[in-house]
C-alpha cells in the first residue's frame, strides 16, 4: 500500500514538473521575415541535411544551429519558442504546417536543390541499373503520376501498384528514415510516401522484392556505404559533399529549403488532451507500434541478458581464480601461464567495455563488426550482451572475493580441489550475495536498450519519437515509454526481491 | 625421519615476503595415538606449523613426511593426502548455504565415493555420538558456537582421517561452551586418534597430551610430556610464558 501510494506521488511530480516547464521558452526571440534574417538567429535543421549543411555556413555569422534528429522535433521546438525559425525541405514544410496552426512558411525559398537515390560508390552495376529504370518510369509517366497524388493531392486513384504477376529474384534493401511526409513517414504500422513508391516502382522493374529499412537521416549513407542496405532514397539532395562519399542516380524531384517561422505565439501543448490522447494512441492503431517497439526491448534485453550473465560469470571465473591462486607470484606452471594470459585478456576487455559509451559499441557492431550481418537485433543483442557482460563479470567477482577465504580453506582442506571448492562451496555463497547486484544490472541494460534506434531498430523509445514526429505531440508519447519502462522496472525488481527471499529463508 | 613416525618435519621454514620469517626451523614426529599439544606467545608461529601441515601455508622450506610421503614435493597430489589430514578452524567454517547433514556428507560421497545413504548413515552416527543428531538438517547459522564447533569436528572425522589437525579450536567461542567442545576433543584422544592441537587451553594439555610443544620466535623451544613441561620447565621463555598463564 505504502509503495502504491509513493509511485502516485513520483508519477504525479513527473507530471507537474512537465506542466511546469511548457511553453517556457527563450525569452529573447528574434522575429525572422527575410532569409537574411537568419544571420545571428537560432535555427532547427534536421541533423545531416542540406537545410543543416546551408544554414551551418551562416554560423560564423553567430547564428546559432540547433539539429535535431528529426524535423517533427524541430518543428515542436519552435512551437514551444526554443528556436526562432525551421529551415527544411517545402514538401514537409506544408505538411507540417498544416498540421500546425501557428505556423506559416515564408514566401522567399531559402535554397533549391534535387533529390536522388544514393548508391554505394563499389555498386556502379546498380547505379546504371537503377538509372535506367528512372528513365523509363519518367518516359511512362509514372513519376508524375505519383508525385501528382504525394506533393499535388490528386489521391483519386492510387498511381502504382506493383503487376500481381510478378516473380521476383531476390531483395534489394533501401535506407530511410521515415519521419518526412509526403517524400516517406509511417501510416498504418507501414513505411509509405513518394520514395517508398518510387523505390517499389523501380525494383519492380529490377524484378527485386522491396525491403525498407527506417532509421536516423544521418545513418542513411552509412547503411549504404557499409553495405548494410542496398541503396538510400530518403528525400536525399544530391550534394558534391555527399558525393565524395557516395554515388547518386540522376535526379527524380526537385525541391527547395524553405524557411518555417511562428505565425503568432499560439500552440499551447495541452490545447485538446482528448485529441492528443486519440493521435497518440488510437490513430492509425498506434498502441499496436508501441506493443511491437515493447516487444523488441524486451527481446533485446532479455536476450543480451542472458548472454551478459553467462559471458561475465565466466570472465570473473577467470579473474577470481587468479586473484584468489596467483596475485602478485610469478606463473611456475604452464597452466599458470595460460590463466596469466587470460586474465589479462578480460581485464583489458572490461577497460574497453567500460571505458566506452555503450551507444557507439553498438554502431561499432552493427556498422563494422557484424557490417554484413543485416538482422539489427541480432547485432543489438550482441552489443548489449557484451556490454553488460563487463558489469556482470565486476559484479560476480566482487561477489566471489567477498566469501570468507576460511570457507576456500575449509574445503581445501578436506581434499577438495579448486574447480569443486569453486563450484560447491564459493560459487553457491557468492551468487546469493551479488544477486541484488545483479538485479540492478539488469534493471540498467533494459533501460540502456532504449539508444537501439541508432542502428534502426523499431524500440520503445524509437516508437515513441515516430509517434511524436506523426503527431507533432510531445506530452502523451513521451510519457507513455517513460511509464512503459518504469512498470517493466517496477515488475522486475518484484520479482528479484521474492526470489532473494526465497534464497535467504534457507539460512534461517 | 624416523619410518614409524605419522608425520615427520624436518627443517620446515616459512617466510611471508622477504623479510618476515615466521617459521626458522622446525623439526618433530608425530607418532600413531599422539596427542601434541602447540603452546606458545601470539605471533610465535604455531598457527602457521599447524597450517604448513596440511600445506594451507605453503612451506618455505624444509620437508614434511605424511605417512612416507614428503608432500612439500610440489609433483604430490596434496589434495589426496589432505583427506587423511582432518582440520578444526577457530571459526568453524562451516558451510552456510548447506545443512548440517549436507556439510558432512558432502566430502565422502564426491571424494571418497560413498553412496548418499551410506554416508548419511555414518554422519548420522558421528552426530550421535556427540550429540547433535537432531541438528541434522538444521542450517549452521541456525546453531550455536559451541555447536557449530562440534559439527565442524564431526565434518572433518567424515573423511576417517589418520589425524586431525586443531587450529585454536575454543578462541572463537564462549566461555560456557568451551567444555563441550573439548569433552568431545577428549573422547576422540580417548579414542586413539593421533591429534595435533594449537591451543591457549592448560587444562586441556594437562589431563589429555601425550606431548607438549612451546614454539617460539618461530622455533621449538621446548618439547616434553605434560608433567615434566609444567612443573619442570628448562627454557626461560617457557618459564616466563608459564608464570604468566598459570
Amino acid at each position: 500500500m505504502k509503495k502504491t501510494v509513493t509511485l502516485l506521488v513520483l508519477i504525479s511530480m513527473l507530471f507537474s514538473t512537465v506542466f511546469l516547464f511548457t511553453g517556457c521558452g527563450d525569452s529573447s526571440v528574434k522575429e525572422i521575415k527575410t532569409a537574411d534574417d537568419i544571420k545571428g538567429a537560432s535555427v532547427g535543421v534536421q541533423t545531416g541535411t542540406t537545410g543543416d549543411t546551408f544554414v551551418s555556413d551562416y554560423e560564423a555569422d553567430g547564428t546559432k544551429v540547433m539539429r535535431y534528429s528529426k524535423g517533427a522535433d524541430a518543428i515542436v521546438a519552435l512551437t514551444q519558442n526554443k528556436i526562432d525559425c525551421v529551415v527544411i525541405d517545402s514538401e514537409p514544410a506544408k505538411e507540417f504546417v498544416k498540421a500546425n496552426a501557428g505556423l506559416k512558411i515564408l514566401d522567399e525559398p531559402f535554397a533549391e536543390e534535387q533529390y536522388a537515390i544514393c548508391i554505394s560508390k563499389e555498386n556502379h552495376e546498380l547505379t546504371e541499373k537503377i538509372d535506367k529504370a528512372l528513365a523509363e518510369l519518367k518516359d511512362e509517366g509514372v513519376l508524375d503520376k505519383i508525385k501528382s497524388y504525394y506533393i499535388e493531392g490528386n489521391t483519386d486513384t492510387v498511381p502504382y501498384e506493383s503487376p500481381k504477376d510478378i516473380k521476383y529474384d531476390g531483395e534489394l534493401h533501401m535506407a530511410t528514415n521515415a519521419a518526412f511526409p509526403p517524400y516517406e513517414y509511417v501510416e498504418g504500422g507501414k513505411i509509405v510516401g513518394l520514395d517508398p513508391m518510387m523505390a517499389t516502382a523501380i525494383c519492380d522493374k529490377l524484378g527485386k522484392k522491396l525491403v525498407i529499412d527506417d532509421m536516423e537521416f544521418d545513418s542513411v549513407i552509412t547503411a549504404v556505404q557499409t553495405g548494410k542496405d542496398d541503396f538510400g532514397m530518403a528525400g536525399m539532395t544530391d550534394t558534391p559533399e555527399r558525393r565524395k562519399n557516395i554515388d547518386f542516380s540522376t535526379s527524380y524531384a526537385n525541391t527547395t529549403q524553405v524557411i518555417i517561422v511562428n505565425d503568432s505565439a499560439s500552440g499551447s501543448l495541452f490545447g485538446n488532451l482528448g485529441e492528443s490522447f486519440k493521435n497518440t494512441f488510437i490513430t492509425d492503431n498506434r498502441w499496436q507500434q508501441l506493443l511491437s517497439g515493447l516487444l523488441v526491448t524486451l527481446e533485446i534485453t532479455l536476450f543480451a541478458g542472458i548472454i551478459g550473465v553467462i559471458i561475465g560469470f565466466v570472465i570473473a571465473l577467470v579473474r577470481a581464480t587468479h586473484d584468489i591462486q596467483l596475485d602478485k607470484r610469478k606463473c611456475r606452471s604452464f597452466g599458470d601461464c595460460v590463466l596469466k594470459f587470460f586474465n589479462a585478456i578480460c581485464n583489458i576487455y572490461i577497460t574497453v567495455i567500460r571505458g566506452t559509451p555503450v551507444v557507439v559499441q553498438l554502431m561499432i557492431m552493427y556498422y563494422i563488426i557484424l557490417a554484413s550481418v543485416r538482422n539489427g537485433i541480432f547485432a543489438a543483442i550482441i552489443a548489449f550482451g557484451m556490454n553488460s557482460a563487463a558489469y556482470v563479470a565486476e559484479i560476480v567477482r566482487s561477489g566471489i572475493m567477498a566469501v570468507d577465504i576460511g570457507q576456500t580453506e575449509a574445503s581445501r582442506s578436506l581434499g577438495f580441489n579448486n574447480r569443486q571448492t569453486m563450484t560447491m562451496v564459493v560459487l553457491p555463497q557468492a551468487i546469493k550475495n551479488v544477486l541484488p547486484a545483479l538485479g540492478n544490472e539488469i534493471i540498467t541494460l533494459l533501460k540502456e536498450t532504449s539508444v537501439a534506434g541508432y542502428v534502426a531498430l523499431a524500440d520503445i523509445t524509437y516508437i515513441g519519437n515516430m509517434i511524436r514526429s506523426r503527431t507533432y505531440e510531445a506530452f502523451f508519447p513521451l510519457i507513455t515509454v517513460a511509464l512503459i519502462y518504469l512498470v517493466i522496472v517496477l515488475v522486475l525488481s518484484y520479482i528479484l526481491r521474492r526470489f532473494e527471499r526465497r534464497l535467504k529463508k534457507s539460512e534461517r | 625421519m624416523k619410518d614409524n613416525a605419522l608425520i615427520s618435519v624436518r627443517g620446515l621454514e616459512k617466510s611471508f615476503g622477504k623479510d618476515i620469517q615466521v617459521l626458522k626451523g622446525i623439526d618433530i614426529d608425530i607418532f600413531k595415538g599422539d596427542v601434541v599439544v602447540v603452546l606458545g606467545p601470539s605471533g610465535s608461529g604455531k598457527s602457521t606449523f599447524l597450517r604448513c601441515l596440511n600445506r594451507l601455508e605453503e612451506p618455505t622450506g624444509g620437508h614434511i613426511f605424511f605417512e612416507g610421503t614428503d608432500i612439500t614435493d610440489p609433483k604430490v597430489n596434496i589434495n589426496v593426502h589432505r583427506q587423511k589430514m582432518g582440520m578444526v578452524f577457530q571459526q568453524f567454517n562451516l558451510f552456510p548455504h548447506k545443512t548440517v547433514i549436507d556439510n558432512l556428507t558432502m566430502a565422502p560421497v564426491k571424494l571418497l565415493g560413498k553412496s548418499k545413504d551410506e554416508a548419511k548413515k555414518d554422519a548420522m552416527d558421528l552426530l550421535e555420538r556427540v550429540g547433535l543428531a537432531e541438528k541434522a538438517n538444521a542450517y549452521p547459522n541456525q546453531l550455536s558456537g559451541g555447536q557449530k564447533q562440534r559439527i565442524a569436528i564431526v565434518r572433518a572425522l567424515a573423511m576417517n582421517p589418520d589425524v586431525l589437525l586443531f587450529d585454536e579450536p575454543t578462541s572463537a567461542l564462549d566461555p560456557e561452551m568451551v567444555g563441550e567442545v573439548l569433552d568431545v576433543m577428549k573422547e576422540l584422544a580417548k579414542a586413539g586418534m593421533t591429534m595435533v592441537v594449537v591451543t591457549h587451553e592448560i587444562g586441556f594439555a594437562k589431563e589429555v597430551a601425550s606431548d607438549v610443544v612451546f614454539i617460539d620466535d618461530g622455533v621449538i623451544k621446548e618439547k616434553n610430556n605434560p608433567q615434566e613441561f609444567f612443573n619442570n620447565p628448562q627454557d626461560d621463555r617457557l618459564k616466563e610464558f608459564l608464570s604468566k598463564v598459570l
